[in-house]
């Protein structure tokens, strides 16, 4: 029978998994934080941030306007998760962009209704900001149809008027970059030029410096927030206690995820997703709970365990047969 | 609701509130930054209020069930400003109501200061009815004529949501600033000071009147503005400059003080007197002056007003009475219900404008049922529940006594040989009422005299009034009715009785001239007038016959359906 400890280490180790329970800063992240100062801090309106699938983006953007604020002082930020089949309309599309800021008339009017009502919002918000701006995230735009590309122009264009600045943080798929090329060949500059002039290819962890620098980062956060105690804590009380440190699984951590790239026949520079590697850290905590000591030892074949459970091989047969093809 | 309001946001731009701002300033700020319509707004503040207590007041904000929390969450604006949004805490003020008339009722249509429109601000200050000038500039106040519909459930002042987004937001010239992204709010600490003074007067008038309780003298009226008025005009008032500079009232006309010599002890009585049992008596003197048939200055003004309504229309009423009765000829015959094309109580349904008129006089004579004086029959004022105060006091100092004797009915009733059918009048109904009042006598007959005299007055001119804007009212479809029983009410005279050296002295303060409006009709203009009578006359009958025969085609139609019905379809015409 499940005690409650165990029940609670289950319940974080799925909000870990599902990028709910905390923001972690890696070495990628901190990159992209450097970038997005930049394009804010120089008058950019638009940037594409791309990468393959499950390498954090979304986590790492959701980071990134977190830490924004401290650099460059307070601005308004939308997340907008993009759901293709639902916006078809501009009505339905500013619908939608209103219900995202939880604004308290997003359903009634008309669709210019709607489109002045969020220029409003953004307006009123992002003339009290330092930056004279508006941040709006889209999640997975690569699903944005070409006419809300339009729409969005037209936002952009009535905050220019009044002062301010949209900027339309465009963040995907590769496929973003097709979309890119093919607005080019379509001669709509006005939307390249305007939202798609930065780029961002998103990695994942890329080195052995990188993973222990993000293990360092685990170890050194506190979760629950409030509890005072270390978010390993949660699995291994003892063995932080007596001065075990994540970092120090980094080195065997790192040699697993390359001996499965390497085996999987990728000539390519190793690249590790976040969703990977912290799935291979909850599966190595868990198991370690039982081991749970003073002197707590980590063996190789538990971490290498961990590694090939978290769903890495899997991904990389992908990514080969999608190199291949 | 509440928490609904902290989870969500809206485009109100925070720190834009200003103390004092109206509903209806707040609420076109708010429909255009949202780009919502007055309803959305409407259904917001009736959210901020309990269902079972969010009846109708002056201000919406004064509502006390108000969550005046929730509305700071809603515009995400600091307690301490939406906390100076409503009356609250000085709109009961029972002794300054009492003795002054004050009070805070606000005027229908909006009343705006030219320098704060402009700086886009309203304030309820603006509408208050005895307010003239805008308490922050000391600017004369203008008032719009239109009236816009009032917002469901709200108090009356939503109904200037819309007024002042079309003036801020369809205009470009009057708040320069009205469509920019920025919004410049300078002028908080100088409203809170300007209001700060009058409700700091008016409060310290309060206190001071708490201590006072001499009887020396009366206030009589139903115009609380007037009321307020001559009080602060006369000299032992309370209320100094900050009122006087802010409230102005052009169209009154106070008339030289009459003494009415008297007794100590019954000028005393007399002032103990609540208004009401003025009205009272007021009641029961027109009674038996018409009973009696005596002689006095109200109702000879009163007679004279009706021939003169009478004179130069009589050819009209002779032809209104025959096409009304031809009408209801065909009527009858038809045995259909059509309504008859005349209706005395509608300009649009009568062909001459006087019959309204005619019509409406039969309100301030009526004595008999829901008196203007009183809103109450004479037989509500029978002796043993006759609603006057210290009756016993006021027997013994021979100013009341009791009156037994007839009235005859349906006398006020001019309107009801040119009306065919007229059944108001049931059969089983005797032509007099035996009545039993009481009834003032010697000075304070004389004084009630006085004051009838005075308001007599105001009827004859608010009934005039009413027929000139024959057009507005049409427009608007405002009942005739309505706008006159309104008239009646701002445009009623306020009385002053104080003690004086040999009795008590009587002022009064009118709200029209002392003498009738000029009714008469050159000789073209009657016989051009008569032409559109007989116009519009045949019009009202054609349209009656269209109606008619419509009506009668589909009971045709009706009754063969009905035919086809029944034979299940089988003898389809």
């Amino acid at each position: 029978m499940l005690d409650s400890l165990s029940i609670e280490r289950t319940k974080l180790s799925t909000r870990l998994i599902a990028g709910r329970a905390f923001l972690i800063k890696t070495p990628p992240s901190v990159h992209y934080l450097k970038q997005m100062k930049t394009w804010l801090t120089t008058g950019s309106q638009g940037a594409l941030v791309y990468g393959r699938p499950r390498l954090g983006k979304t986590s790492a953007t959701r980071w990134i306007l977190r830490m924004l604020p401290e650099l460059i002082g307070n601005f308004p930020s939308v997340e907008i998760p993009v759901r293709g089949q639902n916006i078809a309309s501009e009505r339905a599309f500013f619908q939608h962009l209103l219900r995202c800021v939880k604004h308290r008339h997003a359903m009634v009017g008309t669709a210019g209704d709607k489109r002045d009502r969020f220029s409003e919002f953004l307006i009123s918000r992002a003339l009290r900001s330092p930056i004279n701006g508006a941040v709006l995230f889209f999640d997975e735009a690569q699903l944005l149809q070409d006419h809300q590309y339009d729409w969005l122009l037209n936002i952009s264009n009535e905050l220019d008027k009044n002062g301010c600045r949209l900027f339309c943080l465009l963040v995907g798929q590769s496929e973003l970059t097709k979309t890119k090329a093919r607005f080019i060949d379509d001669g709509k500059e006005q939307i390249v030029g305007r939202f798609m002039v930065r780029e961002l290819e998103f990695s994942g962890i890329i080195s052995q410096a990188d993973l222990i620098s993000t293990l360092d980062e685990f170890h050194k956060t506190i979760y629950p927030i409030g509890s005072g105690q270390l978010f390993a804590e949660n699995f291994i009380p003892i063995a932080i206690k007596g001065g075990f440190n994540l970092t120090s699984i980094g080195p065997a951590m790192w040699q697993s995820f390359e001996n499965l790239w390497i085996n999987a026949g990728l000539g390519d520079k190793i690249t590790i997703p976040m969703h990977y590697f912290t799935a291979a850290l909850i599966g190595i905590l868990n198991s370690l709970v039982s081991k749970d000591k003073v002197d707590c030892e980590v063996s190789h074949g538990l971490i290498e365990n961990s590694v090939a459970a978290s769903g890495y091989i899997e991904s990389l047969k992908i990514l080969k047969a999608r190199t291949f093809v | 609701m509440s928490s609904k309001i902290s989870s969500e946001i809206s485009s109100w731009r925070a720190g834009t509130l200003r103390p004092y701002e109206s509903i209806g300033s707040i609420g076109a700020k708010y429909c255009y930054l949202n780009k919502v319509k007055i309803i959305e707004f409407s259904k917001l503040i009736r959210g901020l209020t309990p269902e079972s207590n969010d009846g109708n007041f002056d201000y919406t904000l004064d509502n006390p069930h108000l969550d005046i929390k929730g509305l700071a969450k809603l515009l995400n604006e600091p307690f301490s400003v939406v906390n100076k949004l409503s009356f609250q805490a000085f709109n009961q003020l029972p002794h300054l109501t009492k003795e002054t008339g004050f009070s805070l009722v606000g005027r229908r249509n909006l009343t705006y200061c030219p320098k704060c429109l402009s700086d886009g601000y309203h304030s309820p200050f603006h509408q208050i009815n005895w307010i003239s000038k805008c308490f922050i500039h000391g600017e004369t106040l203008v008032q719009v004529e239109t009236l816009n519909r009032p917002s469901n459930k709200l108090g009356e002042d939503a109904r200037f949501i819309g007024d002042l987004y079309d003036i801020w937001f369809l205009n470009n010239d009057v708040w320069e600033s009205a469509k920019m992204s920025y919004w410049d709010v300078q002028n908080h600490k100088e409203i809170i000071s300007q209001a700060n003074k009058i409700i700091h007067l008016l409060r310290s008038a309060e206190s001071i009147l708490c201590d006072k309780n001499d009887y020396s003298q009366i206030l009589i009226g139903q115009n609380s503005n007037a009321k307020l008025l001559l009080q602060t005009i006369s000299n032992n008032s309370c209320l100094n400059h900050p009122i006087k500079n802010i409230h102005t009232h052009e169209g009154m006309d106070i008339r030289s003080a009459i003494e009415y010599k008297c007794t100590p002890e019954e000028a005393e009585n007399i002032l103990r007197m609540t208004e009401d049992d003025f009205y009272l008596l007021m009641h029961s003197r027109q009674a038996i002056c018409e009973a009696n048939s005596t002689s006095t200055s109200w109702r000879k003004l009163l007679s004279d007003f009706k021939d003169n309504l009478l004179k130069d229309h009589t050819a009209c009423l002779c032809e209104y009475k025959k096409s009304f009765e031809r009408i209801e000829h065909i009527r009858v015959m038809h045995n259909s219900y059509v309504h008859p094309p005349y209706d005395m109580e509608k300009f649009r349904r009568v062909p001459c404008a006087r019959i309204v008129t005619l019509n409406l006089l039969q309100i301030p004579l009526d004595i008999e049922y829901d008196s203007l004086l009183t809103a109450r029959s004479l037989s509500e004022m029978h002796i043993n529940n006759s609603g006057i105060t210290r009756i016993d006091e006021l027997k013994n100092a021979g100013l009341i006594g009791e009156w037994r004797g007839d009235i005859v009915r349906d006398l006020h009733k001019i309107m009801k040989r040119y009306t065919p059918g007229y059944i108001h009048l049931t059969n089983y109904e005797t032509e007099s009422r035996r009545v039993f009042i009481y009834v003032p006598l010697n000075v304070l007959a004389d004084i009630a005299d006085q004051i009838l005299l005075a308001t007599a007055y105001s009827w004859v001119w608010c009934l005039y009034i009413t027929e000139t804007n024959e057009k507005v009212l049409e427009q608007s479809r405002v009942v005739p009715e309505k706008f006159l029983r309104s008239k009646f009410k701002e445009l009623s005279p306020v009385v002053i009785l104080q003690k004086s050296v040999n009795g008590l002295n009587l002022t009064i303060g009118s709200m029209v001239p002392y003498k009738q409006p000029n009714l008469t009709l050159t000789k073209a203009d009657k016989l051009h007038h008569f032409a559109d009578v007989k116009n519009k006359s045949k019009k009202l009958a054609l349209e009656f016959d269209l109606e008619l025969a419509e009506r009668l085609r589909s009971a045709d139609l009706e009754k063969r359906y009905r035919g086809y019905i029944a034979t299940n379809g089988r003898n389809c015409h």
